[in-house]
């Protein structure tokens, strides 16, 4: 089992690298090398750690534990073709920790980026929708049931594009250097992020590659079915080069319109899950 | 915490989680059991094995509380 995790942690950071290397080459920039994310985690490993004076130590300590451990079980939950409402759930944990990590501080920066990811709840509506989208094709939340579907009826990505493009907005505003990285704002400093220094931020940098691993592989199994795992690979990769391509050219939307966009665009697929429950019944 | 706690933890983290994941393929252990027994021992195996290298030789606590 610790091998897929460890599988999933050097793939998550390696797309971490590529990703701020697409960034930059789009930006006319020469970038990191690709293994950059891998020497960062290793490089914050050895770094002073400390617990600050006015942190809650509990928390402080334990939301790095929860961080990882919400997505290593997150990952096992799409290897054994589990429900996409655990999943679901998991994305809502993933909230609570950045809250979480925020609060348990005591720094004003860390408090504002605590602050800003209840705001950026709006990013979890398109979820819930495409999770109602993809129920009304496959009568089933099991991703085993999805993809079996799949290989019968053809991709979901093309059967019911919307939800596609709202589960990739729901990766998009999880993805580092983004229009909706709200909560890790420069002008927060690291955001909720700030105090965890050396092996925290390293456990973080662990659970983050986890997070972008199971989002990508998520996208790829409910949109467009089960395939060998180069082959998965390799559409994880295309997916990530084009939210790094979005990531490049957008700006960084302010907290009040990342909220609007997400919200405009869970309207527009409760919109096409009406017309769906219309036609489809 | 002394570093060679941290090493001790970090260490029987890591080979609890190997050895339920060589019994569930064995067909011993049932693969949800190992799974969870996973999802808890990987954070553990990740932080306390860092905590270890990270931590100087001394007999000093760590991580160190203060700022």
């Amino acid at each position: 089992m610790i091998e897929y995790l460890l599988f999933a942690t050097f793939i998550g950071l390696l797309f971490h690298g590529i990703h701020r290397k697409v960034i930059a080459r789009i930006q006319g920039r020469p970038g990191p090398p690709i293994w950059q994310e891998i020497l960062h985690t290793l490089k914050f490993s050895f770094k002073e750690t400390w617990i600050p004076k006015t942190a809650s130590q509990t928390l402080f300590v334990g939301i790095v534990f929860v961080a990882i451990a919400i997505w290593s079980g997150a990952l096992f939950i799409l290897l054994t073709g589990g429900s996409i409402l655990i999943l679901f759930g998991i994305y809502l944990l993933h909230k609570i920790v950045e809250h979480g990590m925020g609060l348990s501080t005591g720094s004003p920066y860390t408090k504002f980026g605590a602050i800003r990811s209840v705001i950026s709840a709006a990013s979890e509506l398109p979820l819930l929708v495409t999770v109602v989208a993809i129920y009304f094709f496959t009568r089933s939340l099991a991703i085993a049931d999805i993809t079996a579907y799949q290989e019968v009826h053809g991709p979901l990505l093309i059967i019911a594009f919307p939800a596609a493009v709202a589960m990739y907005l729901v990766i998009l505003s999880k993805m580092h250097y983004g229009p909706f990285s709200i909560i890790e704002a420069k002008e927060i400093v690291s955001g909720n992020m700030t105090e965890h220094f050396g092996v925290w931020r390293a456990g973080l940098e662990v659970a983050y590659a986890l997070k972008t691993y199971v989002l990508l592989y998520a996208f790829v199994l409910i949109f467009i079915g089960s395939l060998p795992l180069a082959l998965t690979l390799l559409l994880m990769l295309l997916v990530l080069v084009s939210l790094s391509f979005v990531c490049a050219i957008t700006p960084m939307l302010s907290p009040y319109d990342t909220v609007t966009v997400q919200s405009l665009v869970t309207g527009a697929l409760v919109i096409y899950i009406v017309i769906l429950g219309v036609i489809v019944g | 915490m002394k570093k060679q706690t941290a090493l001790i933890v970090g260490l029987a983290a890591g080979l609890v989680a190997a050895a339920t994941g060589l019994l569930a393929a064995l067909g011993y252990l049932p693969a949800l059991v190992a799974e969870l027994i996973a999802v808890v021992a990987f954070p553990a195996f990740v932080i306390f094995i860092a905590l270890w290298w990270n931590a100087k030789p001394g007999e000093e606590d760590i991580p160190f509380i203060g700022y």
